[in-house]
C-alpha cells in the first residue's frame, strides 16, 4: 500500500509552479473591484447632493471683483481624498468609454450639447487656455479628450453658451491624482496665461467624486469683434485615481442666468465623473427615479401608520444598475416600468403581504433588446419590531431554500442552494442570503430552450428587509461572456453585474439607517 | 495592509495557496484563476484584511469558494453557443507533475479532501483546520483518518512511480 503521507509531503515540498501575475497587476484588479463597488453604492445618492452641494457664491457679472470662495463644510465635500494606501501601478484600463457623452452635460433651455471630436490623448491644441501643463506632462498613464459644442436647436452660438471640452486621465494612485487635481485647480483659479480675473468658485461633490471644484475667470479679449468679456469655467474633479477636467468657454452675457450656467456645469461635472469611473450617471431628480413607487404589496402602509418611513428615496434608480454588454460595443440600458402585480422573487411562496410588514415600497426594471433580456425587481419592507423582521427574513430564506415558486407558472429547472453573501453597504447590513434559480423563459408559445437565470437576494438591517431579483435571460447557455463558458473569467462579468445590482439596491434601501 | 505588505504577502503565498487550492479542486487552471481573483479581492478589502488574523487562510477560503461556485455554474454550461459576447482567454498548459495524487484526492468526499489538504499540504494543525472549515476537532480527526486510509488504497492501485514519470 502506498504511503499517502509521504506523497502529500512531497506535493507540499514540490509545489507546482503556477502562472503568476505581478503583484501590481493583482492590485490593479483589486482597485477595479473596489472602485466599482464603491461607485455603485454611492451612485444613487449623487445627483441631488451634488446639485445642492453647498452655498454658491458667484459673481458672474462682477467682472474684476474677487468672489468669495465658500470653502464647503466637511460634510459637503466627502472625504478630501480617500485615505487609502498608495494605489495601483500597471497598465491603464482607461478607454474612450470613460469620457462623458453629450447626454451627461446639462444644456440650457431646449438646447443640447453635441460631440464634435474625440481624441486619444489631449488633442493638438490647448483644451484649456488657463492651464499651461497638460495631464500628460503630469505623468498620467492615459488621457482622452472629447469636445462638445452647443447644438443647433437654439439660436445662439459659442459666445452665448460656449464650447465644452472634457479630458480624463488615469494616474498611478489616488494620491498622485489628488496632487494633480490640486495643481490644476490652482492654475484654473488664477489663469495667469490670460491675465484673467477670478469671477467665482464652487465645489463639486457627491457620488463618486473624491474632491472637486469649479473656478471661473473672465478676461479681456484681444478680438476686436468680441462683444463680451469671455469667460472660462474649469471643473477639476478627482475620483479615485482618475482626474476629470471639464472646461466651458463662453462669452459672458447677461441674458443667460449665471446661476443656471454654473449649476449646470456642477451637475455636468458630477455626471462626467461617474462616467469616468465606469458608472452610469445618476438620474436627475425629475426622471422616473422619482415617479411613484409600485403599490405596496403589503398595503398596510396604511392609514393607521403615523408617518411613512419608506418612500421613493429607498428605491434604486435605473442609472445605478449595471449595463448589460451585448455583442460588439453596445449595451442595453435599464428602464423603470410601471408598477407590476408580480412577485418580487421567482421562488416566492406567497404574496409579500403575508409577511405583515408595516410598510413596503417596490419597483421594477426591464432590459429589452428588443425582447426582454433582463429583469430587476426590488421590494423594501419595514417592520415594527426586530423580531418581526427576523421572522420575515426566515420565511423568505425558506422560500429561497425550497423555491416553492407558487407565484409563478414558469417551469423551474434548477435552484441552487441558498448561501450567505456579503453586501458592501454603508451602514453595514446584518445579514444577507442569495440563491440562483433557473426556469423556463417565455418563447411566445413556441418550443425553445430560453431560460431565465434569477439571482434572488434577501438582506436585513434591523427592522428592514430588502428583497432583490437580478434576472438575465439565457439559453442554452447562462449569460456568461463565452458560450459555453470554459474559463473562470467568463463568469466574472455576470458575477459583477449581480453584485452591483445587489449593492445598489440594498445600499439605497438602508442608507437612512446610519 | 499597505502596498509593500500586500506585495510581500502575495509573492510569499501565491504559489503555496495555488497548490493547496489545486489539490482541493483538481483543476490547476481554475485554481490559479481563483487564487489570483482572491488576492485581488484581498487588496480590494485591504482595510478589512488588516484585522484578519490569518490573511492566507482568508485568501485560500475565498479562492476555494470561488472555485466551487464556478464549478456549480459550469454544470449547465456544456451547450452550444448562444449569447457569447467575447472570446475566452487562453491559459498556460496544466503542470501535471502531481496529477495522480490530485486525481486520487478528487475521489475522496469533499470534506475529507479538504481536511487532508489543509492538514497535510497547507500544514495547518488540526484545531486550525477545524476553525477554517467550521467543524469540531474530533470530526476533523475522523475525516483525516478516513481520508488517509482511502487515499492509501487509491494510490496503491496506481502504477508505482507513475506520478513522477508523467511529469
Amino acid at each position: 500500500m502506498s504511503d499517502p503521507i509521504s506523497r502529500l509531503d512531497q506535493f507540499r515540498a514540490d509545489t507546482p509552479g503556477a502562472p503568476m501575475k505581478s503583484a501590481a497587476e493583482v492590485r490593479q484588479r483589486g482597485d477595479q473591484i473596489r472602485r466599482r463597488r464603491r461607485a455603485v453604492v454611492v451612485a444613487g445618492a449623487a445627483a441631488v447632493a451634488a446639485i445642492v452641494a453647498g452655498p454658491i457664491i458667484f459673481f458672474s457679472a462682477g467682472v474684476g471683483e474677487r468672489a468669495l470662495d465658500p470653502a464647503p463644510p466637511p460634510s459637503e465635500t466627502p472625504s478630501t481624498t480617500t485615505p487609502s494606501p498608495s494605489g495601483s501601478a500597471g497598465p491603464s484600463t482607461m478607454t474612450r468609454a470613460d469620457l462623458p457623452v453629450a447626454e451627461d452635460l446639462i444644456a440650457p433651455l431646449e438646447a443640447s450639447w453635441g460631440e464634435t471630436q474625440t481624441y486619444d490623448g489631449e488633442g493638438g491644441d490647448a483644451y484649456n487656455p488657463c492651464l499651461t501643463k497638460t495631464l500628460g506632462d503630469s505623468a498620467a498613464d492615459a488621457t482622452f479628450r472629447r469636445d462638445f459644442a452647443i447644438g443647433p436647436s437654439l439660436n445662439a452660438g459659442v459666445e452665448d453658451y460656449g464650447m465644452m471640452s472634457a479630458v480624463v486621465a488615469e494616474f498611478r494612485s489616488p494620491e498622485a491624482a489628488e496632487d494633480v487635481r490640486a495643481d490644476l485647480s490652482t492654475a484654473a483659479a488664477s489663469c495667469t496665461p490670460l491675465d484673467a480675473s477670478p469671477a467665482g468658485s464652487l465645489p463639486v461633490a457627491g457620488g463618486v467624486v473624491s474632491r472637486g471644484d469649479i473656478n471661473v475667470v473672465t478676461y479681456v479679449s484681444n478680438d476686436p469683434g468680441a462683444n463680451a468679456r469671455p469667460e472660462i469655467a474649469t471643473a477639476v474633479v478627482v475620483a479615485e485615481d482618475r482626474v476629470l477636467v471639464l472646461t466651458r468657454q463662453r462669452g459672458a452675457k447677461e441674458q443667460v442666468s449665471s446661476d443656471f450656467l454654473q449649476t449646470s456645469l456642477q451637475t455636468s461635472a458630477v455626471n462626467a465623473a461617474h462616467r469616468m469611473v465606469g458608472v452610469e450617471p445618476p438620474a436627475p431628480p425629475d426622471e422616473p427615479a422619482s415617479s411613484p413607487a409600485s403599490s405596496s404589496a403589503s398595503s398596510s402602509a396604511s392609514s393607521s401608520a403615523p408617518a411613512a418611513i419608506l418612500d421613493d428615496s429607498h428605491l434604486v434608480v435605473a442609472g445605478s444598475l449595471p449595463r448589460l454588454p451585448l455583442e460588439g460595443e453596445s449595451s442595453a440600458v435599464w428602464q423603470q416600468i410601471a408598477p407590476q402585480s408580480i412577485p418580487t422573487l421567482y421562488c416566492q411562496g406567497a404574496w409579500l403581504s403575508t409577511l405583515k410588514a408595516a410598510e413596503s415600497v417596490s419597483r421594477e426594471f426591464r432590459l429589452e433588446n428588443p425582447g426582454e433580456i433582463g429583469k430587476v425587481n426590488v421590494t423594501v419592507l419595514e417592520f415594527t419590531t426586530k423580531a418581526a423582521a427576523d421572522g420575515a427574513y426566515e420565511t423568505v430564506y425558506d422560500w429561497l431554500d425550497t423555491c416553492p415558486a407558487s407565484m409563478n407558472d414558469a417551469k423551474l429547472f434548477k435552484a441552487e442552494p441558498v448561501e450567505s453573501i456579503e453586501v458592501d453597504t454603508s451602514p453595514a447590513i446584518d445579514r444577507a442570503a442569495q440563491t440562483l434559480a433557473e426556469y423556463a423563459g417565455d418563447c411566445g408559445g413556441q418550443g425553445c430552450d430560453a431560460t431565465w437565470y434569477d439571482h434572488q437576494t434577501v438582506a436585513q438591517l434591523g427592522t428592514r428587509l430588502v428583497l432583490v431579483t437580478h434576472a438575465e435571460s439565457g439559453g442554452p447557455c447562462p449569460p456568461t461572456r463565452a458560450c459555453p463558458p470554459e474559463d473562470p473569467s467568463d463568469y466574472s462579468e455576470w458575477d459583477n453585474r449581480v453584485a452591483q445590482t445587489v449593492e445598489a439596491t440594498v445600499g439605497r434601501a438602508v442608507q437612512d439607517l446610519s | 495592509m499597505d502596498e509593500n505588505e500586500f506585495d510581500a504577502f502575495y509573492n510569499a503565498s501565491y504559489r503555496r495557496v495555488c497548490a493547496q487550492v489545486y489539490a482541493m479542486i483538481g483543476d490547476f487552471d481554475e485554481a490559479a484563476e481563483c487564487v489570483q481573483e482572491a488576492f485581488a479581492r484581498a487588496w480590494a478589502h485591504r482595510r478589512k484584511m488588516s484585522s484578519v488574523d490569518y490573511p492566507e487562510a482568508w485568501v485560500r477560503t475565498t479562492a476555494y469558494r470561488l472555485a466551487v461556485g464556478r464549478w456549480r455554474r459550469k454544470k449547465y454550461a456544456s451547450r452550444a453557443a448562444d449569447r457569447a459576447v467575447g472570446v475566452k482567454m487562453e491559459m498556460p498548459p496544466v503542470d501535471e507533475t502531481h496529477v495522480a495524487l490530485v486525481a486520487a484526492l478528487k475521489q475522496l468526499p469533499e470534506a475529507q479532501r479538504q481536511a487532508i489538504v489543509l492538514h497535510h499540504i497547507a500544514d495547518l494543525p488540526v484545531h486550525q483546520v477545524a476553525t477554517e472549515v467550521g467543524a469540531p476537532t474530533g470530526t476533523i480527526k475522523a475525516r483525516l483518518a478516513r481520508g488517509r486510509a482511502t487515499l492509501a488504497e487509491l494510490l496503491a492501485d496506481e502504477r508505482p512511480g507513475a506520478v513522477w514519470k508523467e511529469a
